[in-house]
């Protein structure tokens, strides 16, 4: 993986300036009487401030084509079949009549759940004051969007007449037809649709110091324009930075609730109906734990690679990444705790239907999702036991691709299984994609890959005013590089101003 | 160049022409001409005369404004410019006619839309049956607006078929009639005036023959009953009488002609047992296949088809019938005990006089013999019996009277084939030659059918005939009572009955339909021969017609020389043929309606199979679709295998009817692809191959199985995985099927009375354990009807005729055999079927018919988030099509999963003529669009209406959904649970009533009524 990564580099980094290459320091051990710092190497404002913004200011790399083409056609795919889906009917995927619900719903429900790291990285550590959020926020946020963005197409393409799928909003009419207030998807529409809401904003207010550097070190006219509009006239002055912190707080605090509510309204769609393998009062705090692991796991696919691409490592240090695969094996047991808490009350509660519901999981006609489920998202993780594991890039970074694996097969089992096998035998079948549903699944990522190739290209990857809000005070006035376990108190104040 | 010199000379060419090959009209021009119009263009090789132009253009004309608009039948035009008395647009008229099949006619009523038929009942009027249809009656509607029929003469020219004209036709024919040695091989009609027309033909051509073949006919019942009385008689037997019912091999709640009449008799002593003395058959079957009585009865013993001459001559011995010889009853290793026989013949005895032996068509004529010398013995004639005379006794049996016309054809007799409605090169047997080979060595062949299919493209002419509901005609039904067709509707293709055709072969004059019916019934009318005809129209019957019975039949001595043969069997498996519940003989096989109706034993829609029994299969390590080579007698013939539980292990269970060639692929001629609308063409396997004359004669055939080379996907609309014999007992999903199967379809020993508990709270065999039952949200609120419906398990027997009713009364789509194999069947209506018990070759069935239970508590209508699926005031879930958006959610909350989801657009261009067919009632669904089951809302409310408009209250039992109206065993009961007077109240309090899923809390508005299954060890308890 690192031998690998190293030689990409030269096709994919910018060219750094500066005291830009520092080779990984191990930030990871536990030391009783200090803080490991946050920002490795010889770092100050302005090489962080460079470092960051010298991926948007330099031409892109031939490497950075390569990744948005590839992501680019990719998504193409989405484009073929989208409309190929529309113009002959949902029937051009596999749902059949006990599995009216297919790899769409398990699309959708698995988006969701990844769209979930990056609110609880910016709001629930923010309030939580974990201040090595910081480094890594940006772009969970900027993958929160994108990932919420494929799943928002799903609900909208797997109905069957694609051209009515509106009428799940409430809009206003002369014939006084409201939505059915009663039904799991109407509130699926709502909390999803203010999750994006929220994080949207969110993740742009947080944004707007940044903006206004790139704004003030941009040379050619249109970018002085665009990051001129998008700074909404940031000048750094105190009253900006009061309101701006006020805003922050609050909207941490709003977002707060929404990172444990949107799943468990996800969770409902299958929670509140009767089919036997999902009436399962389990569902929300297991959703939303699987919900965080799979977004820890994506951030972690996305991270590894990008610190490395774009010489970002003493930003993102393995600190950072060792804490996030703390996380990941926790709620990687808490998932784990989940399937097996299902099989008691399965047995406890005595309902014979729902027994064979997931004795049918685990043994029976899609016996081998199951599996695949449970070897990537419980046994997988369980290598983080040991620190030189979790430290190890290459490890880490399988681990995490191994968990975006089976989480989706985790929505699959509980969608698909659940249908296929429910309470009436004489209906029961099985389900299995077409070709429509497998290219609309990897168009998605299509999808989500040119979405995050643009964000890097455009945008600040890292939260550069935060950044250099927590580095030690010595390292950001241009000292001698940082003694290790060197703290400063003043860092633990609020963020500067450039 | 010459040949447009000779050209020139010889007669005048074509006034106009593009080029000097066309002018010689030369070979390279034909080819040429083929090759840019191929097929039926013979109007380019010839000039346009002006007459030919009108000729052209008026029958144009007269299709556009014809088809397009509505059809009266032709002697009643009536010019609609002020509207007639008693006719009101959008208001059904119905009109009685007659449907045949197996030479016997069942009275049906034809409900007609402005002029369109639309739905086809049974006549609750006729003497010998009930208002009920079956399958393939309910789908005949299908069959008349067929865009696959076809629409012309056609006639061979060279190699290639062109479309001729009646005109044409009709000179051929007359020019035929004039010539000597002509043949006739005819599908055997009961029809009167056929008959008529018989007679005359025989008798104004002097070398003519009539010969009759159909593949399935009742034979060996003539034989037997000749065998036994010196004379054919046809045993008319009254299911309602008996108390003992004993099947050896015979189908008489499906197969048989008269099955309408049997299953409401037997019906009849099954659901009386909700009174306080209950009253119940038992019925016993012996067979080789599952047959739908199988499935219905008590007792079901398989047994080889070729050893159950020996169970009759052993039951017979047993029962007290004197047998001629002295025969030492030889049973060879099958499953039957003598224990079990004497059993059978212990309670036959018991219940002398009401009691009944029936022997089906596939037994040889010994064992009919032997049945009624069991009947005569214990009294049954006059109670459960009665032979009735029949008309043309003398005739021979089919398969000897088509052996004869091959050897006439091939000693030269035969210049002249006319071949009426027979499809001798599909379906007959090969005798030395094939039958192709036979038509093409006589002269002049006609072929007169509702399809262009495997006979008409062998032979010269194919003149286009009429579908039932589009002409004049007669027929008896069992009993023999004379039963009138009328037409409903012209002639859509202008085609032409077989009385018309013989009429236009016979007469200077030709006479219509009409003359031809009315003439040979003239003898029967009073003195107002007007008014007795028109209430015969109206009636659709004539009254007390039916043939004279024979109360006291004197039973010829030495009748039983033939049991030492019929005890002659071959060891080894045998192959036996079987109607198809679906197709018949094929007749039906470009029938979307019966093609998708999954067969009621397998579940298999659009495809035959060979039904193999588990343990057999075991054996031979083969599943469910792998493909088997079946040789018999020098045939091969491979095919799928389907293992069925219930199929004798040394019997292969093959339906006749598939694999039919409709387009001209079939002659071998040319590669025309089908079209669109032949979607016979190629679906399943043509078994035909494998039966030979032997076989035919015999009833069954030696054969010899072996793994064939690959698998094929069969679509059921169950157990869309195969159960695999291996893992039968084992397979986690089959155990789980099988525990609940119990609470399903509930059954319970006979002794199951008033007294015992509630079916529905006995937990010990039925429903499991639940909490009180509470609701979420606030129930709904009933003032006025609470529509709901209660099906009888006891008396369904799975026939499956429900499930077409419905699909005609909704416009359900067809879907195709690749979407019945995803699992996206369209049927509102299914039929569960479930095997239960340990005994994998023999296990017990029961069918369970569902659809959408209207539940009061519907777990659809909360989760759709548009709210269009809504419950309305009677009770019932409505859906609202227009405001649906397809998200699925309904049907994945669905418990029953009994709705059904538009994934294509299934109405997308439907031809003229299956537009006429639509109900106008009820709503075509689009695409992306969820339906199911409305409990025929449209006829609710028209009932609503009728009844407000007269200023009255609904009366028990005058709404009737489609499923209901045409139930032959009236296993279904409809009506308003706010009247505590209704039967449907009733039978919802009856002990034997549960309801599906009832732990749920979804309060399902259908109930289902326990299955009583009298078995011989309960008699003692």
């Amino acid at each position: 993986m690192k031998q690998l990564l190293d030689k990409l580099s030269p096709i994919m980094r910018p060219e750094l300036t500066g005291n830009a290459e520092s080779p990984e320091i191990d930030n990871t051990a536990y030391l009783p009487d200090a803080r490991q710092p946050l920002v490795t190497g010889e770092n100050d404002n302005t090489t962080i401030t460079d470092k960051v913004c010298q991926i948007v200011e330099q031409k892109p790399t031939v490497g950075w084509w390569m990744f948005f083409l590839l992501s680019l056609s990719v998504l193409g795919l989405l484009g073929v079949f989208i409309p190929f889906l529309i113009f002959w009917g949902v029937g051009t995927w596999g749902v059949n009549n006990p599995a009216g619900w297919g790899y769409a719903i398990v699309n959708f429900v698995f988006w969701v759940g990844i769209g979930h790291a990056g609110t609880l990285i910016s709001a629930i550590l923010f309030l939580f004051r974990q201040k090595w959020r910081t480094s890594i926020n940006r772009a969970a946020e900027a993958m929160t969007i994108f990932a919420v963005i494929c799943a928002g197409m799903f609900p909208g393409i797997h109905v069957g007449r694609a051209w009515f799928a509106y009428w799940m909003f409430p809009i206003p009419n002369q014939m006084e037809l409201w939505p059915n207030f009663r039904s799991p998807l109407l509130w699926d529409v709502f909390a999803v649709g203010t999750y994006f809401t929220v994080s949207l904003l969110f993740w742009y207010m947080g944004m707007i110091p940044d903006l206004a550097t790139l704004r003030d070190r941009a040379k050619h006219s249109v970018r002085k324009v665009a990051y001129g509009l998008l700074s909404l006239g940031w000048t750094g002055s105190n009253r900006h930075w009061h309101v701006y912190e006020r805003a922050y707080l609050l909207l941490a605090a709003l977002a707060t609730p929404l990172v444990l509510s949107v799943h468990s309204v996800v969770s409902f769609d299958f929670a509140v109906s009767q089919v036997a393998g999902w009436h399962t009062t389990i569902f929300p705090p297991y959703f939303v734990a699987g919900a965080i692991f799979s977004g820890f796991a994506m951030v972690m696919t996305l991270l590894v690679p990008a610190r490395q691409l774009f010489g970002l490592k003493d930003v993102i240090t393995l600190k950072h990444l060792e804490n996030m695969n703390k996380i990941i094996m926790l709620t990687g047991m808490l998932v784990g705790y989940a399937y097996a808490q299902e099989f008691f009350i399965a047995w406890y509660g005595g309902v014979k239907v729902e027994k064979f519901a997931f004795i049918n999981r685990a043994f029976g006609q899609y016996a081998w999702a199951y599996w695949i489920m449970v070897s990537c998202n419980v046994l997988s993780p369980q290598i983080f036991w040991f620190k030189k594991m979790r430290t190890n890039i290459t490890v880490m970074f399988i681990v995490s691709i191994f968990v975006n694996i089976g989480m989706w097969f985790e929505r699959f089992v509980i969608t698909v299984t659940s249908l296929a096998n429910d309470y009436t035998p004489s209906a029961w079948d099985y389900y299995s994609p077409k070709l429509a549903d497998v290219t609309i699944l990897i168009g998605a990522f299509g999808l989500f890959f040119t979405l995050f190739a643009l964000f890097c290209r455009f945008l600040p990857f890292i939260a550069m005013t935060e950044v250099r809000g927590v580095m030690a005070e010595k390292a950001r006035l241009k000292s001698p590089p940082p003694q290790q376990g060197a703290s400063d108190s003043a860092s633990e104040d609020s963020a500067a101003g450039s | 160049m010459s040949s447009i010199k000779n050209k020139t000379g010889s007669k005048p060419g074509q006034a106009l022409w593009r080029s000097l090959d066309e002018y010689a009209d030369s070979p390279e021009f034909r080819t040429l001409i083929e090759k840019e119009f191929p097929n039926h263009a013979p109007e380019l090789f010839h000039s346009t005369s002006r007459r030919h132009f009108l000729k052209v253009m008026g029958a144009s004309v007269a299709l556009a404004g014809g088809l397009a608009g509505c059809r009266w039948p032709q002697q009643q035009i009536l010019p609609h410019t002020s509207r007639p008395e008693g006719r009101a647009p959008g208001v059904p008229v119905s009109y009685a006619s007659c449907w045949e099949q197996q030479e016997v006619a069942e009275g049906v009523l034809v409900t007609s839309y402005d002029g369109r038929p639309i739905r086809v009942d049974g006549n609750g009027d006729h003497p010998f049956q009930s208002g009920s249809a079956t399958s393939q009656m309910q789908a005949s509607v299908l069959g008349l607006y067929d865009p696959g029929r076809s629409s012309a003469p056609t006639h061979r020219d060279g190699d290639h078929r062109v479309s001729g004209s009646w005109e044409a036709a009709a000179e051929m024919l007359a020019e035929a009639g004039k010539s000597d040695k002509v043949a006739v091989l005819a599908a055997p009609k009961s029809s009167l005036a056929l008959s008529m027309m018989r007679k005359r033909l025989l008798r104004k051509i002097p070398n003519s023959r009539w010969h009759e073949w159909a593949p399935l006919h009742r034979d060996s019942e003539r034989q037997g009953t000749a065998q036994l009385f010196g004379r054919p008689m046809r045993p008319v037997a009254d299911l309602s009488a008996a108390r003992v019912l004993v099947c050896l091999d015979a189908d008489p709640l499906m197969t048989h002609p008269a099955s309408l009449a049997h299953s409401s008799g037997w019906a009849s002593l099954r659901s009386s047992a909700d009174d306080d003395e209950p009253v119940l058959s038992r019925v016993w079957a012996v067979e080789s296949s599952l047959s739908v009585t199988g499935g219905a009865a008590d007792v079901r013993i398989p047994a080889r088809t070729a050893d159950i001459a020996g169970i009759a001559v052993q039951l017979a011995a047993a029962t007290g019938v004197s047998l001629p010889s002295d025969i030492a009853p030889i049973v060879s290793a099958t499953q039957v005990t003598d224990e079990q026989i004497l059993q059978m013949a212990a309670d036959l005895k018991s219940h002398a006089g009401n009691c009944l032996v029936m022997a089906g068509d596939r037994q040889p004529p010994v064992v009919h013999a032997l049945a009624h010398a069991i009947n005569i013995g214990l009294g049954a004639v006059g109670k459960t019996l009665r032979f009735a005379e029949i008309e043309n006794a003398e005739r021979l049996a089919h398969i000897d009277d088509i052996a004869l016309l091959a050897d006439r054809i091939r000693a030269g007799e035969v210049e002249t084939l006319l071949i009426l409605g027979a499809n001798p090169v599909y379906d007959a047997p090969a005798m030395n030659e094939s039958w192709q080979q036979l038509i093409d060595r006589v002269p002049l062949s006609i072929h007169l059918g509702e399809y262009e299919d495997e006979t008409a493209e062998v032979c010269d002419w194919h003149l286009n005939g009429t579908h039932f509901l589009e002409e004049w005609g007669d027929g008896r039904s069992w009993d023999g009572t004379i039963t009138l067709r009328q037409p409903l509707i012209a002639p859509l293709y202008d085609g032409r009955s077989s009385i018309e055709t013989l009429s236009i072969l016979l007469d200077e004059k030709p006479q219509s339909g009409h003359d031809l019916v009315r003439s040979v019934l003239e003898s029967r009318a009073g003195s107002d021969k007007d008014a007795s005809w028109r209430s015969w129209l109206h009636d659709g019957f004539i009254r007390d017609s039916a043939n004279a019975v024979d109360s006291a039949p004197a039973i010829r001595g030495g009748w039983g020389a033939a049991i030492e043969s019929a005890l002659q069997v071959p060891e080894g498996d045998e192959i036996v043929f079987l109607a198809d519940h679906s197709l018949f003989d094929g007749r039906y096989a470009n029938n979307g309606w019966l093609q998708e109706l999954p067969d009621p034993v397998t579940k298999i829609a659009w495809d035959n199979c060979a039904q193999i029994a588990p343990s057999k299969a075991a054996s031979m390590g083969i599943k469910t679709g792998d493909m088997i080579r079946l040789s018999s007698g020098g045939r091969e013939l491979e095919m799928p295998a389907f293992v069925l539980p219930c199929q004798n292990p040394r019997t292969i269970g093959v339906s006749l009817g598939y694999g039919r060639l409709l387009s001209d692929r079939a002659a071998g001629r040319l590669s025309r692809k089908p079209s669109l609308y032949q979607i016979a063409d190629g679906v399943g396997f043509d078994s035909y191959q494998l039966r030979s004359s032997e076989a035919v004669r015999a009833g069954y055939a030696p054969v010899s199985v072996a793994r064939g080379s690959g698998t094929y996907q069969l679509a059921t609309t169950q157990d869309h995985n195969p159960v695999r014999p291996e893992e039968f007992m084992g397979d986690l999903e089959f155990n789980e099927e099988q525990r609940r199967v119990g609470e399903f379809a509930r059954v319970v020993g006979a002794g199951f009375t008033p007294d015992h508990q509630q079916v529905a709270e006995s937990v010990e065999d039925a429903g499991p354990h639940h909490p009180d039952l509470k609701s979420l949200w606030k129930e709904h609120e009933y003032k006025s009807h609470r529509w709901a419906m209660s099906i009888d398990l006891n008396v369904c027997t799975g026939c499956s005729a429900c499930v077409v009713a419905c699909q005609a009364e909704n416009n359900i789509s067809v879907v195709g055999k690749d979407e019945v194999a995803y699992g996206r069947e369209m049927h509102w209506m299914r039929i569960d079927r479930y095997f239960s018990g340990e005994d994998v070759d023999n296990p017990e069935v029961v069918h369970q018919p569902l659809t959408c239970n209207q539940c009061e508590n519907a777990p659809c209508e909360q989760v759709c988030p548009v709210a269009a699926t809504v419950h309305n005031e009677e009770g019932l879930n409505d859906m609202v099509y227009n405001r649906c958006i397809g998200t699925r959610y309904c049907s994945n909350n669905c418990p029953y999963k009994v709705r059904r989801f538009n994934y294509f657009n299934n109405t997308k261009s439907p031809s003229v003529t299956e537009k006429m067919g639509y109900n106008p009632e009820v709503t075509i669904r689009s695409r992306g669009v969820m339906e199911k089951c409305t409990y025929c809302v449209q006829r609710i409310n028209s009932s609503k209406i009728r009844a407000n408009n007269e200023r009255r209250k609904l009366t028990d039992g005058e709404v009737l959904p489609a499923c209901a109206q045409t139930c032959p065993t009236n296993a279904i009961t409809f009506g308003d649970l706010a009247d505590p007077e209704s039967r449907v109240t009733a039978t919802q309090k009856s002990h034997r009533s549960y309801k599906m899923l009832a732990e749920l809390n979804v309060k399902p508005r259908t109930g289902y009524m326990a299955k009583l299954r009298n078995r011989p060890d309960q008699d003692e308890g």
